[in-house]
């Protein structure tokens, strides 16, 4: 305990000197913020998809290590329907064959693995009178008009194609898709998508529908969300502004605390850019969080200082006092941000690591920017000549809520509800799912385009999420291998046990299809050989009937060692990707090692991606919650020395956490990697009002000595701290929710407002309630020491020396207060 | 909890679907029935059964997963089954019980038939014919030393027999399989994916293109006759005077006088390729994918026959 003095007592030392020299303290600050400004420039506003990608997730690894050779998460899938008549028509496959090559030629395009009906790979493969297999594309644009007779032929053979009917031409023969394969790491998606929205534009006409989905549009949509940006950022400052002047009406009032968001938000950028990181524009509502922080903190701070100013009538002492009274707590909560924001960094998604390094540094210099910088500047500026502040609503909060809280009755009656409602929430967190609990994407709302898009394509064909399972033999050419090939086969049976998967596509499937053909399509030949040879007979065959290089390529490499299966389904959410993901894995648990040299490996394509995402979300989520709570548990508990205070702000952070997820198992938010930062943030920024009000009870308490009494009027005085507070970050964001057209955004600031009134309403209620309940020791038995520092230890000496002569006791400066045990 | 909870793994749909006896990956490629039962064959081992009086279908678990190519019922009322890895499997009356036997020829079998006096026959490439008199114990094993591949394999009685095959071959017998003789040729070297004779003279053979020829002195002269379709024929089914043919398609044909009309299926592109056409003038035809259709065959026919 000695030790701890001891640093608490060299902490004070450096304070009074920091105040002794506010003007070399103000310049290091203001030489700090033009430093970070000029780093400013050079920081970018992108998302880069890769960084969205758990990447030590073996999934990922395997994807990763395949999407040259077969594609995978980034494809483009565009959709043409027709209202009249099938696609079977001289001008609409016309249209279909025009929109083909206009995906063929956006921007980022592997031109190997673009497929569609019109498209030169898919082709219909024969028999000729001599015995040999022949093929040409279904559709050839330069051979002019068809017959009736030609088109109608061309239905027939087209649906006699399981790779065409089905994937590309939907079993109505009214929709047609395009799909496309984008080079990642080659990609402007911006570009892409505008060039892609333009083709869309011109093509649509009466009686034909454009649909457009998959990765690369979903984010393209986003980043045309960019200038809402600049929108709600102009409306959150009007926002802040507004509430600034209609809580101070004074200049200090108004412009100290922008100056302080203004100073923290460039030393937060400037840190983005330093670390070489960038600003993600789906992942904004957490800087204007820090933001919004940084000016309540500011808003606290002057609030205090014109409290102080009206009771010592100097500036420079009610700074001082200002500063001693809010830097610990203020410090404290500070820090608990900086856990939550720090912890998101664990998962192994780098987008999310990027941000909870950067933000929890970012949330840190709050300390420097506001926390010093703000009662430093006041110590400087001449004293206002009328501190009174003018009476508001929000000042009454906390009368209402000391009244609400006035025994022991009423604090029971309010654990008692409070437990209750724990009961429920936690039958609705129960709902709370990890992954997509709907189809298409959660970023943005039900009815955008790109979800419309989804869905409708979705609904017509029988799969457009793929899952990739990759067959690994040891050795070249051992896929040839027919053991290889019937347990691939088989696999892929046990996959379609599945009712909503909607068809695949192997190897296996192939090699049965041309054997067959090779026999005069007998049904009888639709099976796989007997030895390699004539396995490897048949993929030749099939390579030399295609007159374009790589008709193989989709199902296996160069090498005939590694081949791809490919599983369509209907959606992406949780449930599917869960289920399939379980059967791969069973099937692999009871036959992985039936034939030698052949290994299953899990999982690419747009449903191996977002498995490896879920199970990463889930993972994170299992790590990062619990080391929330239990670093700030920790935290408390040395702070204060006191295991009650860690339990008390434990079970504060238990409820409030019940509760989001009751809201979300409500609203049907997931648990996805965009959720997981927003919760333990909220965690770690909410939990401060409840180490705000904990504060300062004790802080009465040593002042006071009654229990009741210091709990009223502690909650009275920081009532209106906490409503403020709170107010404050819910400006900073709440714009995202009426503005912003992504929803994910919109979702994220809800669900932190959410978050923000229920810690607000623990702080205000529950926490006194328990203190009164369980009288704590570490507040019962608080006492300062002579440097005005709080202890709640045994051992100390009752003889602490006190300064009774200071004269800031009566306004919540507690230096000179004796222990009272 | 309070980590969430992963998205639940709902798999009774798997399960139901599991239960079923169809399943979309199967590809049957063979119908046969006796008194009791009617018994489905097809790929990776797939065996399916079913009373006459029931609608359910019941998949048996025989120890393989080689693909059934062809199954034929005896007149003991025992069921014979070719696989394509050349073994014969043998059912009981009810087919629950099947027992396997090699056979000695490493050519490829494509086709069986169980004879009048219930020995087992199968054909297939370089015009091999193989039969057991003894319920697979011994075999006796023949070959015209032609190249070809024999695709169909019929007997008319207990001397009559004909075979066909590749490059339009048609073979027969008269003495009860002891020897085998080129009978005639199809046009153009035909491949005959499905024939039928319904005696020595009176015989179809159906392939490529929808083509269906039709001889009426034993193979010696034929005439194509006329269908409405240019999709594979891959089987015959027949019931008394009634005959049907299968193809690509889910297509079914009927004969009508001298002419094929397709009847209405769902229009398909999966194949049909065995059949068994029921008392009540229901069809049974199974093929590709699970496809197992049950069609009502108009009775006009049989009024419009000759």
């Amino acid at each position: 305990m000695a030790g701890l003095h001891r640093f608490t007592h060299l902490m004070h030392l450096l304070e009074l000197w920091i105040f002794r020299n506010p003007r070399k303290v103000l310049s290091v600050i203001a030489l700090i913020t033009l430093l970070f400004a000029l780093r400013i420039p050079g920081l970018q506003i992108v998302t880069d998809f890769a960084g969205l990608l758990p990447q030590q997730h073996p999934y990922i690894e395997l994807h990763n290590s395949i999407k040259d050779d077969f594609g995978g998460a980034n494809v483009l899938v565009v959709g043409v329907e027709f209202a009249e008549g099938d696609i079977f028509s001289n001008d609409n496959l016309a249209t279909i064959d025009r929109i083909t090559q206009a995906v063929d030629s956006l921007p980022g395009v592997n031109h190997n693995l673009v497929s569609s009906v019109t498209h030169r790979n898919s082709r219909k493969i024969w028999l000729t009178e001599v015995g040999s297999i022949n093929s040409e594309p279904y559709y050839d644009s330069t051979r002019g008009r068809y017959s009736d007779e030609a088109l109608a032929q061309m239905k027939a053979d087209v649906s006699a194609n399981p790779r065409a009917y089905g994937p590309l031409v939907s079993p109505d023969f009214r929709m047609a898709l395009v799909k496309a394969q984008l080079i990642e790491g080659q990609l402007d998606y911006a570009a892409t998508f505008a060039q892609l929205q333009q083709m869309r534009q011109q093509e649509s006409r009466d009686g034909v529908t454009i649909y457009a989905t998959g990765q690369p549009v979903l984010v393209g949509w986003a980043y045309t969300y960019m200038d809402q940006i600049l929108q709600i950022f102009i409306f959150t400052v009007l926002t802040m502004l507004a509430l600034l002047v209609f809580h101070f009406r004074k200049a200090y009032g108004v412009l100290i605390p922008l100056g302080g968001v203004l100073i923290s938000t460039i030393w937060g950028l400037g840190i983005i850019s330093l670390l070489g990181y960038n600003l993600d524009p789906l992942g904004l509502v957490i800087p204007f969080l820090i933001a919004a922080r940084a000016m309540s903190h500011g808003v606290q701070l002057v609030e205090r200082y014109y409290a102080e100013t009206r009771a010592l009538g100097s500036g420079p002492k009610a700074a001082k006092a200002t500063f001693d009274s809010l830097f610990r707590p203020g410090s404290l909560g500070v820090v608990s941000d900086a856990i939550g924001l720090s912890l998101i960094a664990i998962g192994s998604i780098p987008l999310n690591t990027h941000l909870g390094i950067y933000a929890s540094l970012w949330a840190i210099t709050v300390v420097f920017t506001v926390l010093i910088g703000v009662p430093l500047l006041l110590s400087i500026l001449p004293t206002p000549k009328n501190p009174e502040l003018r009476e508001t609503a929000l000042r009454h909060i906390g009368s209402s809520c000391s009244r609400a809280v006035a025994h022991k009755g009423r604090a029971r009656v309010l654990l008692g509800s409070a437990a209750l409602l724990m009961g429920l929430g936690l039958l609705a967190a129960a709902n709370v799912q990890i992954g997509d609990s709907e189809p298409g994407s959660p970023i943005l709302y039900p009815d955008h385009d790109y979800n419309l898009s989804s869905r409708v394509v979705n609904d017509r064909f029988p799969g457009s999420e793929e899952l990739y399972v990759i067959a690994e033999t040891d050795e070249i050419g051992g896929l040839k291998r027919p053991e290889v090939l019937a347990a691939l086969s088989d696999f892929q049976a046990h996959m379609q046990t599945d009712p909503e998967v909607g068809g695949s596509k192997g190897l296996p499937d192939l090699v049965k299809q041309v054997n067959r053909l090779m026999h005069n399509d007998d049904p009888r030949w639709f099976q796989i050989p007997h030895d390699n040879q004539y396995v490897g007979g048949l993929m030749f065959t099939y390579m030399a009937s295609s007159p374009v290089p790589g008709a193989l390529d989709e199902f296996n490499d160069t090498d005939d060692r590694i081949a791809n299966l490919v599983f369509y389904y209907k959606d992406r959410q949780g449930e599917t990707i869960r289920r399939a993901i379980h059967m791969a894995k069973a099937w692999i648990a009871e036959h992985g090692d039936d034939v030698e040299g052949l290994t299953i490996r899990l999982a690419g394509g747009t449903l191996g991606v977002a498995a490896a995402m879920n199970e990463s979300a889930f993972e994170t989520n299992l790590i990062v919650l619990p080391l929330v709570f239990l670093l700030i548990f920790a935290f408390v508990m040395l702070f204060y020395t006191s295991w009650h205070a860690g339990l008390m702000m434990l079970l504060a952070m238990l409820f409030a956490t019940t509760l989001t997820y009751a809201y979300m198992g409500l609203y049907g938010l997931s648990i996805d990697i965009n959720t997981v930062p927003v919760v333990a943030v909220g965690i770690g920024v909410g939990i401060d009002y409840s180490i705000y009000m904990m504060d300062r009870i004790r802080e009465e308490m040593a002042k006071c000595g009654g229990l009741r009494e210091s709990v009223q009027r502690a909650i009275a005085t920081t009532g209106m701290a906490i409503s403020f507070t709170a107010l404050t970050l819910m400006a900073g964001i709440v714009m995202w929710v009426i503005f912003s057209d992504l929803r994910f955004q919109s979702d994220a600031a809800l669900l932190l407002c959410v978050m923000i009134v229920i810690n607000g309403v623990t702080a205000m209620l529950l926490v006194p309630s328990w203190v009164l309940l369980f009288r704590p020791r570490f507040i019962t038995g608080v006492y300062a020491d002579e440097d005005g520092i709080l202890h709640a230890d045994h051992r100390h000496p009752q003889s602490t020396p006190a300064p009774a002569s200071d004269p800031l006791e009566a306004e919540g400066y507690v230096a000179g207060a004796t222990s009272r045990l | 909890m309070l980590t969430g909870c992963e998205a639940p793994l709902n798999l009774d749909a798997v399960h139901q679907q599991s239960q079923h006896a169809i399943q979309r990956t199967d590809f049957y490629q063979s119908v046969a029935n006796n008194d009791n039962v009617i018994v489905v064959a097809g790929n990776t081992g797939v065996l399916l059964t079913r009373p006459h009086d029931s609608e359910h279908w019941q998949r048996v678990a025989v120890p393989t997963h080689d693909s059934f190519i062809d199954l034929d019922s005896c007149p003991d009322g025992s069921f014979i089954a070719l696989t394509f890895s050349n073994q014969i499997w043998h059912g009981d009356a009810n087919a629950r019980h099947w027992s396997s036997h090699d056979l000695p020829s490493p050519e490829q079998m494509m086709t069986l038939t169980c004879a009048p006096d219930n020995a087992w026959w199968t054909a297939g490439s370089f015009t091999t014919i193989q039969h057991s008199a003894d319920q697979g114990t011994s075999w006796q094993e023949a070959s015209l030393q032609e190249d070809a591949i024999l695709t169909n394999l019929q007997f008319l009685d207990a001397d009559h027999a004909i075979a066909t095959g590749e490059y339009g071959l048609l073979l027969k017998t008269e003495d009860g399989g002891e020897n085998w003789d080129i009978a005639g040729y199809l046009p153009d070297e035909f491949y005959p994916h499905a024939s039928h004779f319904r005696s020595a003279e009176d015989g179809w053979v159906g392939g490529l293109n929808g083509f269906i020829y039709h001889t009426n002195d034993g193979g010696q002269s034929w005439t194509r006759q006329s269908t409405d379709t240019s999709a594979p024929i891959f089987g015959f089914v027949t019931r008394e005077q009634e005959l049907l043919a299968l193809g690509d398609n889910s297509t079914v044909l009927q004969l009508r006088g001298n002419q094929w009309l397709s009847l209405n299926t769902p229009n398909q592109p999966l194949y049909l390729r065995g059949g068994v056409l029921l008392e009540n003038r229901q069809l049974l035809a199974a093929g590709g994918r699970g496809l197992l259709l049950n069609l009502d065959i108009p009775t006009a026919v049989l009024a419009s026959k000759k």
